[in-house]
């Protein structure tokens, strides 16, 4: 039982990699975006045919990333930005055409098929933690997600980049007044989640089979994650990414086939129940239109 | 933005006999149109009843709803327990879709507490997880224990169900113009400005919400229960896709959001080109769908409506004629 708990912990981890970006999004930006399965996915492919073409697996994902955000950016200043200033809402059905888009167009130069990276001496590698055994991939996830949190809480928290990113995510209007430079601290902005967000792809693929239209599952994930954390609350996010692991994969084992809408059902109660989410932030982002 | 039509000045009784010659109007197509084209104009029906309803919740309350398949699957699986497991007349199991439908609402209207983001997230998950659930639980799974889906018998011919869409069509546009000339839909027009406000001075904003909510979800379930029949099959993975909740979004939009008329003529245009890009182009079909909503969001974010109100508001009287007979007065 601990065991299985420490396993969903780690699968947890995963969703907390993949639901930091769209964290970031979500509290710098203020819009959802519906593109962010994508950049998972588009990481996992391009770490995929990186390694097939006999790059050092570390090396394939971290230049993936690099591509996933340099998408991303792209994005955000083509499609996002003009959109944005009219209404957050429409980002979201702008992003849903993107992420249509993207899908379809990976689906000719990649393919259809499920893709599942296998390395020599990396996918049945394991590594004993309190006396168990865990995969090392996912242990790497885990660790990585740790790390990530902190890198961030550190970066929101203690520094002056940080605090400029968070005033821009209260009121952007007042930010620009004071001089920040607000289309600057959005690119950074994008670049980071394109990047965290095609790094968690590319140690997904590893772990997961992967196909082209799971971009849905890992964006309504994310989302999950992130509002059941309490939006602008990053400890909440890991948090709650951690406890969905857990929740997913007790279900699976106890209740096979009915995990998803176990959590699905769940996220309706807590929306009914606490609309805010379990960790609400002290200064939650204020509804934007 | 345009008010011509946006609720608050609708002219309800000239709205209503515009709906009704409409609607007569569409009474005589299976005279003239053959079987291809009848089965093409239901599905088009179909699709502008789904668009109409979301846009009532959401363009005119302005509640991004993204799991309104859920109402119409829901509507298809209502009538297909109740026609094929119960041996309900037909009719009744259509009237049945629909409420059950408007019953579910109600038990999810506690959810229009969430705001924005929320609320979309929220229904797409419940759409999901009844994805899931329904294939699963027996009651719904099929009508013997191996089913994926429920087959029916041929229940009516085709003009049947084409004037039976026609005939909730003109009656779902006519519960709105009723609802949107209502008190009510006075609410929802101060409701979508500013809800604190709103509330502020006296609207029972709940209850518009509530209201329109479950308006909206009768008639997608009605909708559901006749097209189950009508396509003699369904499985819950195609009745409960993504598709069917996305498609009335991009049809408001794209006709223009929060108004009457803009969701009839959006999802006529775009839904006769999607038609054409199924035929022609089949592979790259979702391709350029992405690529048309993208254009759309990009190019035409307040519908093609707004085009024809800036338009027409060129070739505007001026000075207008009540202000010119009174400045004749004040001279005089």
């Amino acid at each position: 039982m601990i065991y299985f708990v420490l396993l969903g912990v780690m699968k947890g981890a995963i969703f907390a990699l993949a639901g930091w970006g769209f964290s970031i999004i979500l509290g710098i930006l203020g819009i959802v975006n519906f593109s962010h399965g994508i950049f998972f996915i588009l990481g996992g492919y391009l770490t995929f045919t990186f390694a097939k073409a006999g790059l050092n697996p570390w090396l394939a994902i971290l230049a993936a990333s690099f591509l996933v955000s340099v998408y991303a950016l792209a994005i955000q200043q083509f499609f996002i930005n003009r959109v944005m200033a009219r209404s957050h809402m429409m980002v979201l059905v702008l992003t849903l055409g993107l992420a249509i888009v993207a899908r379809e167009a990976m689906g000719l130069v990649f393919g259809y098929n499920e893709r599942l990276l296998v390395m020599e001496g990396v996918n049945e590698r394991t590594v004993t933690l309190f006396g168990n055994e865990f995969p090392l991939l996912e242990a790497i996830a885990f660790a990585l997600s740790a790390a990530i949190f902190g890198f961030f809480f550190y970066l929101f928290r203690y520094t002056a980049l940080g605090l400029r990113l968070r005033a821009i995510g209260e009121n952007t209007e007042i930010a620009r007044i004071l001089g920040m430079n607000v289309g600057r601290s959005y690119v950074l902005a994008m670049l980071l989640c394109g990047f965290w967000t095609g790094l968690a792809g590319g140690m997904t693929i590893f772990v997961l089979p992967m196909d082209l239209h799971q971009d849905v599952y890992w964006t309504v994930m994310s989302f999950l994650v992130v509002i059941v954390g309490g939006t602008g609350n990053l400890g909440g996010t890991f948090l709650s990414a951690i406890l969905i692991g857990i929740i997913l994969f007790l279900s699976s084992i106890y209740a096979r086939g009915y995990s998803d809408s176990i959590l699905y059902v769940l996220l309706f109660l807590l929306m009914l129940v606490k609309p805010t989410g379990l960790f609400p932030s002290k200064m939650v982002v204020e509804e934007r239109k | 933005m345009a008010t011509w039509n946006k609720g608050i000045f609708l002219n309800r009784n000239r709205y209503l006999l515009v709906a009704l010659a409409g609607a007569l109007a569409l009474c005589l197509g299976p005279a003239f149109l053959d079987s291809y084209w009848l089965k093409f104009v239901s599905f088009l029906i179909i699709s502008l009843i789904i668009a109409c309803s979301w846009n009532l919740i959401g363009g005119y309350c302005g509640y991004f709803s993204f799991g309104h398949g859920l109402f119409f699957g829901i509507g298809a699986y209502t009538i297909a327990v109740a026609v094929l497991r119960f041996n309900v007349n037909p009719y009744a199991g259509m009237l049945l879709g629909g409420l059950v439908s408007a019953a579910l609402a109600l038990v999810m209207s506690p959810m229009l507490r969430l705001k924005g983001f929320n609320f979309a997230l929220t229904t797409l998950a419940l759409l999901e997880a009844t994805k899931v659930i329904f294939p699963k639980w027996e009651f719904t799974r099929g009508m013997k224990s191996w089913d994926l889906g429920w087959s029916f018998p041929p229940l009516m011919s085709d003009t049947r169900y084409y004037l039976l869409l026609v005939l909730v069509f003109f009656l779902m546009l006519a519960s709105h113009i009723v609802f949107l000339s209502s008190r009510l839909g006075f609410a929802t027009a101060a409701l979508k400005e500013d809800e604190l406000m709103a509330r502020g001075i006296g609207v029972n904003t709940m209850l518009t919400r509530v209201c329109a909510f479950v308006l909206s979800a009768f008639w997608v379930g009605v909708t559901g229960a006749i097209y189950a029949p009508m396509i003699t099959y369904i499985s819950s993975q195609a009745i409960f896709s993504l598709s069917w909740s996305v498609k009335p979004i991009i049809v408001s939009i794209f006709g223009g959001i929060g108004t009457l008329t803009g969701p009839i003529l959006g999802g006529a245009i775009l839904i006769f080109i999607d038609q054409l890009l199924w035929e022609r182009f089949l592979e790259y079909h979702t391709l350029i769908y992405g690529v048309l909503l993208v254009a759309i969001v990009m190019f035409l974010p307040d519908g093609l409506l707004s085009h024809y109100d800036r338009v027409t508001s060129m070739f505007r009287r001026y000075p207008p004629a009540q202000e010119a007979k009174e400045s004749h007065a004040s001279a005089s």
